[in-house]
């Protein structure tokens, strides 16, 4: 099981933050209340796991759920992935104390449910600010991630995007969305379209990623495919997830595809190829070279080098030059 | 703090314990454990730790281990002890 | 205290001011006020157009001390018309003038922002009437609890 032993005591150094701009393909819910799936955290090569303290908890248990997931976080200190901890929300009797317990055993982060108002977030922003302060860390270190889970939500999202620096993401929430919309979920998602759109738009427009929602039958691989296949299309950077199983399919379809990366080193080929000729127009394959294909080429290199797909990163500087 | 009343927290479900606390005149810890030979002392160790920690001098502590590892112990005891405490 | 907190003044001294374009608003009232010796001013009124407008307000659920990261800082480079400013200046525990403004402004197609006035640019003009208040014993403090520079009320 990896480096928890018995008897050992957790020290007290936290991992920096990762930026906001990492890699996060892959966010895997993992139920707050149960050790069995908690320890195995360290195993799942997700980019993120989200502890859930909210649907995954029955009401009776909150308290439980709130001290053991505070427990586990001081044990695992080098962490593997990026953890958030989804509260419940702030005007319900437990989202405070959520807050409380978890905060310093230090996650990176908190997913905040029914984000439907630029306060709700607001008011998260400045109780991080008080426990930041209270824990003596750096203000703004816990980053949120808002839920956009209802029609409400889904129409002021493009202000709640907006609403605080600590914002890395919008996550869309279908299952609530459904609900709140008091329509059936669909395995081709045609009744999310809409509510998708708006949502990446938003997240793009305040220049902070998109994440999808889950995808709850585990055994269905093939819609479960189609559907990343669609919201990557839209935009999407990532997706919730609820099995471990979903993580490689989810990491398949978010990768840059090889003729992709390909396409992207020839763009690089050509600038650095015209720059030494002193020439201003570039063109590859009898097609002009303009600045959106170059910023596409950067993004995919970029994409490519995070999944090691490529040995460097794109040098920025001579595309810029 | 102080044992008021019986309560209990956590689950049988593997890697998991159940801790039941009830008031009483000394402290006394039992353990039943599926691992008991190997780590029955390592788990009244956490339980000994904890109990200190918080003040409990007195009380019975029933721990039905299933395998759990230290910051499970430690958290469903302290769950137990926050539901046992006065209201 | 039996309840109120407060000073009777005098009126003083009245002043019309124009601030030119491209002039800082908060800085030049302050250099104003020094230069006629006005330690006690309310502002009764300020009609014109501004620029580069910096004022701020405060985070839903913010607690005090009202410390930065509690505030939404607001920076519009406009031009926008000034539509009030509202407060008021006086001098601070160590005798320098301190300048308290809230500001009101709209953009063209009428929506009106304001806030706590940090500083902005005149863009056309700047008519600002003050009124000096007649009074000794009226400071602004530096609040440790309320993170604000608020108002000091010697009484008698």
């Amino acid at each position: 099981m990896g480096h928890l032993h018995r008897g050992e005591e957790p020290d007290g150094v936290a991992p920096p933050p990762p930026a906001a701009s990492a890699l996060r393909r892959s966010l895997l819910y993992v139920p707050g209340n149960m050790p069995s799936m908690l320890q195995n955290i360290p195993i799942f090569a997700a980019d993120a796991v989200i502890i859930d303290l909210e649907d995954a908890v029955p009401l009776g248990e909150k308290d439980a759920a709130r001290r053991l997931v505070r427990r586990f976080l001081e044990t695992y200190r080098e962490r593997r992935q990026e953890v958030l901890v989804r509260i419940n929300a702030l005007d319900t009797p437990w989202g405070r104390d959520d807050l409380a317990a978890v905060l310093p055993a230090l996650p990176d982060g908190i997913r905040l449910p029914k984000a439907d108002t630029p306060e709700i977030v607001e008011r998260l922003d400045t109780l991080l600010t008080e426990h930041e302060e209270a824990l003596g860390v750096e203000i703004g270190r816990f980053r949120i991630l808002p839920s956009i889970e209802s029609a409400l939500g889904v129409i002021n999202c493009i202000d709640v995007a907006a609403t605080s620096a600590r914002i890395l993401g919008l996550a869309f929430g279908a299952e609530d969305y459904t609900a709140s919309m008091e329509i059936e979920r669909t395995k081709t998602g045609e009744e999310l379209f809409n509510a998708r759109s708006r949502v990446v738009w938003a997240a793009k427009a305040a220049g902070v990623q998109a994440i999808d929602s889950i995808f709850s039958d585990v055994k269905d691989m093939e819609a479960f495919r189609r559907e990343v296949e669609l919201v990557k299309g839209l935009g999407y950077t990532g997706k919730s997830l609820v099995n471990p199983r979903q993580i490689e399919v989810c990491h398949d379809v978010f990768a840059p595809k090889a003729a992709e990366i390909e396409y992207a080193l020839q763009v690089v080929d050509a600038i650095r190829r015209a720059r030494e000729m002193g020439t201003g127009v570039i063109s590859l394959g009898g097609k002009m070279v303009d600045a959106p294909v170059v910023k596409r080429a950067l993004r995919v290199l970029r994409t490519a080098h995070a999944h090691g797909l490529v040995a460097a990163a794109p040098d920025e500087a001579v595309l810029h030059g | 703090m102080r044992i008021a009343r019986r309560a209990q927290a956590g689950t049988m479900q593997s890697s998991d314990l159940m801790v039941a606390v009830e008031p009483a005149e000394a402290l006394s810890v039992e353990i039943e454990s599926t691992v008991k030979k190997q780590f029955e002392h390592l788990i009244r160790a956490v339980a000994e730790r904890v109990l200190a920690a918080h003040g409990v001098t007195a009380g019975r502590v029933r721990i039905t281990d299933r395998g759990a590892l230290d910051y499970a112990i430690q958290a469903r005891l302290e769950t137990a002890l926050a539901r046992a405490a006065e209201a | 205290m039996d309840g109120y907190w407060y000073k009777e003044v005098e009126q003083g001294r009245r002043f019309v001011l124009k601030i030119s374009p491209g002039e800082p608003l908060q800085e030049r009232l302050l250099e104003f006020a020094r230069s006629v010796d006005l330690k006690h001013a309310v502002v009764v009124s300020a009609v014109g157009s501004i620029q580069d407008l910096r004022f701020r307000g405060i985070k839903a659920g913010a607690k005090l001390p009202i410390t930065p990261p509690r505030m939404h800082l607001h920076d519009v480079a406009g031009p926008l018309e000034l539509l009030a400013l509202t407060g008021n200046i006086l001098p601070d525990e160590g005798g320098a003038l301190d300048c308290h403004l809230h500001v009101m402004a709209a953009r063209s197609s009428g929506d009106v922002l304001g806030g706590h006035l940090f500083d902005a640019r005149v863009f056309a003009t700047c008519e600002v009437v003050l009124s000096e208040l007649a009074a000794e014993g009226l400071e602004r403090h530096r609040s440790r609890t309320g993170g604000v520079n608020t108002v000091f009320i010697e009484e008698g």
